[in-house]
Formats: structure tokens, C-alpha cells, sequence
């Protein structure tokens, strides 16, 4: 009861598999896990372990099939798509392998448009995040004119700019270059400490894993 | 609440690549100012309409006969002030002078005309100021025509009158078209003088009356309880129908229908277009769901987005139009008055915009279905985003064809009238549906089973049948249109070659009205060619079988109208173009029934299938007032239709030979001589009027010409709105076809040959349609040409090779085109992110 309160996610018992042209395939078996608040949690595994899967369920982008995943006591598994939508854009932020910025929007309106879809635009603080990643100068780039590590900062100041009360990230550093890579590491790890939030990151990578509070390796669908 | 950055986001990515909201645009603006200038024609025509109803019918209530008035009428009528009372006599006559003569269409009435509107003389004075009794005003064509100025005399029948001005306009006489022969307008007491009043047949009498709103029934009712069986009309103006009314809810309203066609198939455009945007930013979609956006905010995005489009589009329409009208005027001058204000009408344009909007709603709705695909997870690449998922959606596709119905019912005003046409127009889209089914499928089945042999032609062919292709909706707009275009030139070609450009050898081109038996042999003298004179006696059919006219009226088909006046002649013999069908004894056109009260008589096949008779019926025909009873003993034949003269009813001569009669005379001369015979004929017997049958065909040529020009323009729009369908269809698929074409550039396909197999595909699509649409129209034409009006059938080969080669050529170029934009530029970038 007490490890509950303190925790900001909490995993129980989650399963999910996958019908592949009339075979169904287990991915998680049986998983259950909690992350604390301003926690940083590595999910480790290879390829094809179920991590991605694991995270897309905790971050409710998809449904378990059986399972219960309750964020800041909300249970994630009986809301409706348009719930989840609000629980993600209230607690939740997100950073990705591809980065996914919405390429039409510059990266100010990028980092921008999580406060306005929740109604709540806040200027000041879109300069804050702009100016942690160190990416004022480029504040009316488009997508597509900038490197690797500048998307993927973008995409930190993009999930952190709501004060979400967890990060998700997803092989964060996978297509960046090692020195991208340790610069966006020392970044996300440093905004999530000053601001707070708690941290699940999806990788392969044990330098990452490394610096992790903690690190949770998932074999077969099962954490081990 | 759409964000400001929603808008941002999706403004960009649209306006980013012209292609979206170009072919957005295109499909709509082509079929919205086609919609917005002919509803503000016709709303121009209303308009119109109802301002100079009373000029256009010249009066409150009217009276029309072709014979003498009766007495007690004019008695009645005399009892309103002089000043509300117009005699008005018109027909054709011959006018003579400087040994040129002209047709002319004589109207003589009474100083107080016109009671509405205006009659407008060019010197600007008052027309009766101008126009004194001796004196007569004429159109421009008879002073140009006879080599005449103002101040000149003129022949008319026995008299000469002095030109006293030029006619410029008449309040009830807005269209030309319908009517042959210039006018001359005269002073009705001057008639007598011409001599032409006693032996006219056609001469159209009316008397106009302009009545107070309380004196208009009682005075309609008085007049009628006064006319009782007589063959006289009688009609207020707002019963009345004029050629302009006809116009309007006719050919406007048909071009109209076309054109909602047209419409409907723009929503098609938009639907392609839609997808093939919201497929492209599915991965945006994805991304603004999985940081929380919800999808109310997105779909109001969307909508925002595309209704902002479809008013855009609205204001384009609306510079369309008029710059189309601005353009056009010539295109409309034959039915539609010189002094219309053709303008866009406001209410037009609400309506365009109404459609434009309630159309965008409806095709978006269905298209964002599409969202409902896009699961948040797909950012973490979990799960692939459908792309051609078909979604069922009755309950969308009935409120469409319910729009559509609407639609029908606010342009028909008439709910029955609006299901009819509603079904009809879904009938035939099935058919078509079906028949376009069922080729490709055969095509597929031909390509499947290794009928087409060449690799690239196998490839190419196949893509017709990739998902979200549309092939089968362009197949069926394409067929459709081109059947309408063909049919439309087929008819044109056959009519026109044999009636017109080509007037027949063996038919009369010179027709006289009014001849009288004593002219005869004068005639014959003059004219040193065979000649045919032909008794007409006016009747009423009574009865057909002992059943009554007026209740065998609402029976009856459309082919004609039995209450009408026909004309029945005598004869001997068949008629040269004609041939006997069915005879009671063995082809004899009369044989005797044995029976004192009935005569034998001859029908024609055409009108028997009309009144459902055949041998040994009867049918009773009052000829003023006196009732003959004929039963048919044969029934005739034409052997074709064209410019020579035929009877619906002919008798044995000495039943008909005593009754009241007019005659008139056909003739073949060289076309050199017509001019002259018709000026001599003209001065010789001033009460004959001669019609030259070639010029009168032109005539028609040009009236015809202009209508075909308009179905064909309109039925254009039909085409252009499938090549947006095909255009759109290619849109929304390019992810496919890009990706089939990085595979095939990466196992070593060379440029020309991802170019053919584009060129391959469309062309194979197209000029199969084409020529689906060609045979039906050739097969459809081929029967309304031999069968409708009796013509042989010929193909403009020529003409129909352009069309193909044309065709040809836009579907080439725009497989070139987007194997350019589309494929061209971005395969290379797509190999490299394969690889």
C-alpha cells in the first residue's frame, strides 16, 4: 500500500499477445513493475524481448490483454481511447527512436504543442525547455532542417514542456551517433532530475542502463 | 477547441504541397460554377419572367383562334374601354420590292397595342407616332434583305405600305428562334386592303385584354360560358406559357441535371483527395494521439480545413462564372431574350456555397473515418497504419443519395418529378456500375490467364485493379460521358447530313402555303418542275372507337396530343415516300366498309400506335362542326422522315373533296432558282407564300447547333470531373505506386519503363471506357437515327478518331505527367530509405 502511494506507475500481472495470420504469439507474459516518482527505470532486452511492447502498454498506447496498469492511481486499463488521450496529455510525455516531430511545425511550435492541445499555452515556458536543450537559435527550423540531435532534443523539450509526472522513451538514443547519443542522454537524464518527473526508458544500450536508478530486463516476455 | 497549432499544422502540410488543394479545387470549381452560371441563368430567366409575364403574353387574359371572330365575342370584348383591348393578327406572308421578295411574319394590330412592355421603333419616337396608317414598321432584316430604307414602299399581298421606321424591339416577341420570317408590323384596319386576310390558313388571331385582378375571373368565366364548344383558347398570363418559360424549365433544367451529375462526381474528387491527404498525414495523426491530443480537436482540424476549402473554392466558383458569362453571351442567343440581365444572382451563390459546404461535410465525414484507424501505438512502430481499409458505411451512402434527392427536388420543384429522375439517374449509374464491373473484371480474368503476353502490359494492366484506384468509378463517369458526347455528335452527324449540310436530292425544297386551285396551272408554268398540291382540311379528333377525345386524353402516350387540330387530306394513291404497312384487302388504300355512315380512310403506323388502333376501327372527327366517320382499311409508312410532306389521316377524294380547304405545294427546283421563283411567285400571287426549305434548315442548323454546343459543353464538365476522379485516384494511391516503383527500380527497371507503365494503365482504362461509352452510343443512336426519325445511319469516322486520339493524348499525359511529379522525383529517396 505504501510502495503505491509513492509510486507514480504501477504494473500488475500484464499480458498481451498478438494474433499473426491465425497464430497467436505471447509477447508479455505475466508482468508486473512500478516506477517511483522522479525514478529513472531502464527496461532492457533484445530485440523482439517485448520492450517496445511493454512500454506502448504502460504508457497506454495500447491495451493488455489482461493486466492492470494504474498511473497516479488511475486505472489505464478501463479508460477509452479518448481518456487515454487526456491521461497522456495531462502526466504522460514522450520521447522516440524516430523522434516524430510533426514535421509542419517548427520547433518551437513543436515543443509548443503539448500546452496547446491541452489548452493551457504557456510561452515562458516553451523558452524554459528551448533554452535547456539549447535550441533557442533554432527556434523556427522546420523538422527537416535539423540534425539528428537537435530532433532529438527537440522531442526532450517536447516532452517535458507539460510537467509530465512521468517521461517514456523509447531506444531515445537509437539513431543518434555516440556523441548525439551521450549529449541527449546527459540531457534527459538532467531535465528529468530538475524537473522531477520519472523516467522509462527502452534500449539495448548498457551505457544508458547504466546510469539507471534501476533496470528491469524482460526475457521472453518476462521480467527477470 | 481546434488549437492554433492544429490549424498550423495541417494549413501547412496542405497548402505545402499544391497538389491537395489544386485537385480540391479543380474538382470543385469546375462543377460549382457550372451549377452557380446556369442557376443564375435561369434564375435570370425567372427573373425575367415574372417581370414582363404580361408583356411577354401581351395582356391579362387572352383569347387566340385561327378562325374569324364570332360576333357575340367582339361584343363582349367591346364592352371594355377601347384603350384595354388589342386585335392582334399575325401570319406569314411574302413582302415584295426592287424584284427581291422575303418571307415575312405579318403582325397587324390594333393602335392600342402593346397594353404592357413597350414596342420600340430605332428613330425613338412613340410607335404610333411613327407607324401611321399606309405605314408599316419592319426588323432590320427586311431592309437589309430587299435592299430597303426607311422611307421606301413595300408589297404586301395587294397593297404597298411605306416603311415608315425599323422595328427594334417587341415586348412579346423576346426570342427569335422559334419563329421564321422577319417582322413587319402594321396597322390592323390596313389589312383589308392586302387581300390576304380571306385566304390565309395559318393566320393566328388573338385579342389581348388588360383587366383589373377583380375583373379578371368574372371575365374569363363570361368569355368562356361565350366560347362554349368553339375552337377557341382563352388563358390568363399567368397560365399562359411563353417559348422563354419553355426554355427555362427545359433545357436549362436538363443542363442542370447534367450539371448535378457533374457535382455529384466532384464529391467523388473530393473523397480521393481527402484520403490520399489524411493517408499522408497518418503518421502526424499518430503523433498528435500519442502525445493526447483527442480526436474530436483533430477531426475539427480537418473539417476546419476543408470547409475553409470548399469556400474558397465557392469564391473561385464565383470568379468562374462570371468570367464564363461575361464570355458566353453568345452561346445562349438563341433562346434567350437580347434585353435578359444575365447576372450571378445571390441567391445562386448561397447556393453553391450551401453545396459546396454541406458536400465537403459529407464527403469529409466519411473520409476522416480514416482517423479511426490511426492507433496512438503506431509511433512506436508496433503496428503498421492500414491503408486501404474499406469501411461499409449504408447509412453515410443513404444520406447521400438523400442529399442528392434533395437536391433534385429543390431543382424540379416537384417531389414525383425529383424521385423519378433520382431513381433513373442510380439506375443507370448501376448499370453502368455493373457493365464497368464486369469488363474489368474480364480484363482481369484476361490478364490473370496469361492472355496479354508482355511483362510491362501485364504489370501495368494489373495496377488498374490496386486498392483505393477508383478504376471502376472512372470507368463508369468516363463511359457514361463519352456515351452522352457520341450520342449527342451521332445524332448531330446523321440529322445534319441528310436534312441540313446536305439537303436530300430527291425531297422538296420549295413549299407554297395558300395556293388555290385556279393557280395551278399558272403555277406549273412558272415553276417548269413537278409539282404536288396537297388539300388540307382542319378537324378534331371526337372520338376513336366511340370513345370520347377528352377521356382518352390522360390515356394516351406523349407522342402527340389528340385535342389538337389535325389536318386531314385526300388522295388517290400513296404518296411516293411512303408505303403500305397493313391493308384489309390486299394493298388497296381504300376499301369500301359497305356501311352508309362510315368512309374508308388510310393511317399513319406512327399516329395508329398512338390513338391503339388498327384495321376496322373508327374514329370520328368533327370539321367545323360537322362529324365524319372514318374507318381505317390501311395503314401507312414512311419509308424515311425528312422534308417531305406526309398526313396522319387520308380519305378517298370524294369524301373530302367539298370541304372547306387550303392547299399547298411542294416543288423541287435547282437551288439557283429558288430566290427568283420565290420573287416571282411572290408578285404574281401576292396571297402565296413560299418557304425555301434549305434556308429554313440552316436555320434550324444554327438553333440546333447551339443547343448540341451547350449538352456537349455541359456533358464536358462530366469528363473533366472523371479525370479529376482519375487524377485524385492516382493521388491517393501514389504511396503504393511509389513503393512499387522503388522496387522496381531497385531490381533494375529503367525510367521509360516506370513511364509506360503508367501511360499503359490509364490508356488501357480510358480508351476501353471510351469505347464501351462509344458502342452504346453508336447502338442507342443507331436506333433513335433509324428508327425515330426514319434516317439512315452514317458515323462521323473522322470525328470519332479525333475524339479517341484526343483522349488519348490527356490520359498519356497525364500518366507523363504524374510518372514526372510523383514518381520521377521521389523514387531515388525512397530506394535510399528501403535500403
Amino acid at each position: 500500500m505504501t510502495n503505491q502511494q509513492s509510486a507514480v506507475l504501477v504494473a500488475e500481472h500484464l499480458s498481451k499477445s498478438f494474433q499473426i495470420d491465425e497464430i497467436g504469439i505471447s509477447v508479455i507474459k505475466d508482468v508486473s513493475l512500478q516506477v517511483k516518482a522522479g525514478e529513472f527505470v531502464v527496461i532492457m532486452g533484445k530485440s523482439g524481448s517485448g520492450k517496445s511492447t511493454l512500454l506502448s502498454l504502460l504508457a497506454g498506447l495500447d491495451y493488455p490483454d489482461s493486466g492492470r496498469i494504474m498511473l497516479n492511481q488511475d486505472d489505464l486499463t478501463v479508460m477509452d481511447e479518448e481518456q487515454l488521450a487526456l491521461k497522456r496529455q495531462r502526466d504522460m510525455g514522450f520521447v522516440f527512436q524516430s523522434f516524430h516531430l510533426i514535421p509542419t511545425l517548427t520547433v518551437a511550435e513543436n515543443v509548443a504543442f503539448p500546452l496547446q492541445i491541452a489548452g493551457k499555452p504557456d510561452s515562458e515556458r516553451v523558452e524554459e525547455l528551448l533554452q535547456a536543450v539549447d535550441l533557442n537559435h533554432r527556434r523556427d527550423s522546420m523538422p527537416h532542417q535539423l540534425s539528428g540531435g537537435e530532433k532529438q532534443r527537440t522531442a526532450l523539450a517536447r516532452a517535458l514542456v507539460s510537467k509530465p509526472s512521468i517521461v517514456f522513451a523509447d531506444e531515445p538514443t537509437g539513431n543518434l551517433d555516440q556523441k548525439n547519443a551521450n549529449q541527449v542522454m546527459d540531457l534527459l537524464i538532467n531535465l528529468q532530475q530538475s524537473f522531477g518527473s520519472a523516467l522509462v526508458v527502452v534500449t539495448h544500450d548498457q551505457a544508458v542502463a547504466d546510469r539507471a536508478d534501476r533496470v528491469i530486463t524482460i526475457v521472453d516476455g518476462h521480467t527477470v | 477547441m481546434t488549437s492554433g497549432l492544429s490549424r498550423k499544422m495541417l494549413n501547412r502540410a496542405w497548402f505545402g504541397k499544391p497538389v491537395y488543394p489544386l485537385l480540391f479545387g479543380l474538382s470543385l470549381w469546375v462543377s460549382l460554377a457550372a451549377y452557380l452560371t446556369l442557376d443564375s441563368l435561369q434564375q435570370s430567366v425567372d427573373d425575367y419572367i415574372d417581370s414582363n409575364q404580361l408583356a411577354m403574353v401581351g395582356g391579362d387574359l387572352i383569347m387566340t383562334t385561327r378562325q374569324q371572330w364570332p360576333e357575340d365575342i367582339q361584343q363582349k370584348v367591346a364592352e371594355l374601354p377601347q384603350t384595354d383591348v388589342v386585335y392582334d393578327y399575325q401570319f406569314n406572308a411574302m413582302l415584295y420590292a426592287n424584284e427581291q421578295s422575303l418571307l415575312a411574319r405579318i403582325k397587324a394590330v390594333t393602335p392600342n397595342y402593346p397594353l404592357y412592355g413597350e414596342a420600340t421603333v430605332a428613330s425613338n419616337q412613340n410607335l404610333w407616332q411613327a407607324v401611321q396608317p399606309g405605314t408599316v414598321a419592319v426588323e432590320a432584316q427586311v431592309l437589309s434583305g430587299l435592299d430597303l430604307t426607311v422611307g421606301d414602299s413595300v408589297q404586301l399581298g395587294e397593297a404597298s405600305f411605306v416603311i415608315a421606321d425599323e422595328l427594334t424591339a417587341e415586348p412579346d416577341r423576346p426570342l427569335t428562334a422559334f419563329g421564321f420570317g422577319a417582322r413587319v408590323l402594321m396597322h390592323a384596319d390596313d389589312l383589308p386592303q392586302t387581300q390576304l386576310m380571306g385566304q390565309r390558313s395559318r393566320i393566328g388571331y388573338r385579342i389581348e385584354m388588360a383587366l383589373g385582378p377583380s375583373q379578371l375571373e368574372n371575365w374569363k368565366n363570361e368569355l368562356t360560358i361565350l366560347i362554349g364548344s368553339q375552337e377557341i383558347n382563352i388563358e390568363t398570363a399567368a397560365e399562359s406559357d411563353t417559348a422563354l418559360a419553355n426554355v427555362s424549365a427545359n433545357f436549362l433544367v436538363f443542363l442542370k441535371l447534367l450539371v448535378v451529375a457533374v457535382v455529384v462526381l466532384s464529391g467523388v474528387g473530393l473523397f480521393s483527395v481527402m484520403k490520399a491527404f489524411i493517408r499522408g498525414q497518418q503518421n502526424s495523426n499518430a503523433i498528435r494521439r500519442a502525445l493526447g491530443e483527442q480526436m474530436r480537436p483533430i477531426k475539427q482540424s480537418y473539417y476546419r480545413l476543408f470547409i475553409l476549402m470548399a469556400l474558397l473554392s465557392a469564391v473561385v466558383a464565383y470568379g468562374l462564372s462570371v468570367l464564363f458569362l461575361m464570355f458566353s453571351q453568345n452561346y445562349f442567343s438563341q433562346f434567350l431574350p437580347a434585353d435578359i440581365d444575365i447576372q450571378i444572382v445571390w441567391q445562386s451563390v448561397i447556393k453553391i456555397t450551401v453545396i459546396a459546404v454541406a458536400m465537403t461535410l459529407l464527403v469529409s465525414y466519411q473520409g476522416l473515418r480514416l482517423l479511426a484507424l490511426v492507433k496512438p501505438v503506431a509511433v512506436l512502430q508496433q503496428q503498421k497504419i492500414p491503408r486501404n481499409r474499406q469501411t461499409r458505411a449504408w447509412g453515410w451512402s443513404l444520406t447521400v443519395v438523400l442529399a442528392v434527392f434533395l437536391l433534385m427536388v429543390i431543382e424540379l420543384d416537384n417531389l414525383w418529378r425529383a424521385v423519378q429522375i433520382t431513381g433513373g439517374l442510380i439506375a443507370v449509374l448501376l448499370v453502368f456500375w455493373l457493365l464497368s464491373v464486369l469488363l474489368l473484371k474480364a480484363l482481369k480474368w484476361l490478364v490473370n490467364h496469361h492472355w496479354v503476353k508482355h511483362w510491362l502490359s501485364r504489370l501495368a494492366i494489373q495496377n488498374v485493379f490496386r486498392k483505393g484506384n477508383h478504376s471502376v468509378l472512372f470507368f463508369t463517369t468516363l463511359s457514361l460521358a463519352v456515351m452522352v458526347m457520341v450520342m449527342v455528335a451521332l445524332l448531330n452527324h446523321s440529322i445534319d447530313r441528310q436534312l441540313i449540310s446536305t439537303y436530300p436530292e430527291d425531297a422538296p425544297n420549295m413549299f407554297l402555303l395558300d395556293v388555290q386551285s385556279e393557280q395551278h396551272e399558272k403555277l406549273n408554268d412558272m415553276i417548269k418542275a413537278p409539282v404536288t398540291y396537297y388539300p388540307v382540311v382542319r378537324a378534331r379528333i371526337k372520338t376513336v372507337n366511340g370513345v370520347s377525345a377528352d377521356v382518352l386524353k390522360e390515356q394516351l402516350g406523349t407522342y402527340d396530343d389528340i385535342s389538337r387540330v389535325f389536318n386531314l387530306s385526300y388522295a388517290e394513291d400513296l404518296l411516293d415516300t411512303e408505303y403500305l404497312k397493313s391493308s384489309r384487302d390486299n394493298k388497296q388504300l381504300f376499301t369500301d366498309w359497305d356501311d352508309d355512315v362510315v368512309v374508308p380512310m388510310s393511317i399513319l403506323a406512327s399516329i395508329a400506335d398512338y390513338l391503339q388502333v388498327n384495321i376496322g376501327d373508327e374514329i370520328t372527327f368533327n370539321i367545323q362542326g360537322i362529324n365524319l366517320t372514318g374507318r381505317i382499311s390501311s395503314i401507312r409508312a414512311r419509308y424515311e422522315r425528312g422534308p417531305n410532306p406526309f398526313f396522319y389521316f387520308i380519305f378517298p377524294p370524294e369524301v373530302l373533296a367539298k370541304a372547306p380547304q387550303i392547299q399547298f405545294a411542294t416543288t423541287r427546283v435547282d437551288d439557283q432558282r429558288v430566290v427568283g421563283l420565290q420573287t416571282a411567285i411572290a408578285q404574281t400571287f401576292p396571297g402565296i407564300t413560299t418557304l425555301d426549305g434549305a434556308a429554313i434548315a440552316r436555320q434550324i442548323k444554327s438553333f440546333v447547333g447551339q443547343l448540341s454546343q451547350l449538352v456537349t459543353l455541359f456533358t464536358g464538365l462530366a469528363v473533366v470531373a472523371g479525370f479529376m476522379v482519375l487524377l485524385t485516384s492516382l493521388l491517393s494511391t501514389s504511396q503504393d505506386r511509389l513503393q512499387d516503383s522503388a522496387y522496381f527500380r531497385l531490381l533494375g527497371m529503367r525510367t521509360r519503363h516506370l513511364y509506360a507503365i503508367n501511360v499503359i494503365e490509364l490508356s488501357v482504362l480510358g480508351l476501353l471506357a471510351g469505347l464501351v461509352g462509344t458502342l452504346l452510343a453508336m447502338t442507342v443512336s443507331y436506333f433513335m437515327v433509324t428508327e425515330w426519325f426514319n434516317l439512315q445511319f452514317s458515323l462521323p469516322f473522322y470525328t470519332l478518331f479525333l475524339g479517341a486520339l484526343m483522349l488519348w493524348f490527356v490520359l498519356a499525359g497525364i500518366a507523363l505527367l504524374y510518372g514526372r511529379m510523383v514518381i520521377g522525383r521521389q523514387v531515388m529517396q525512397r530506394i535510399r530509405q528501403m535500403v
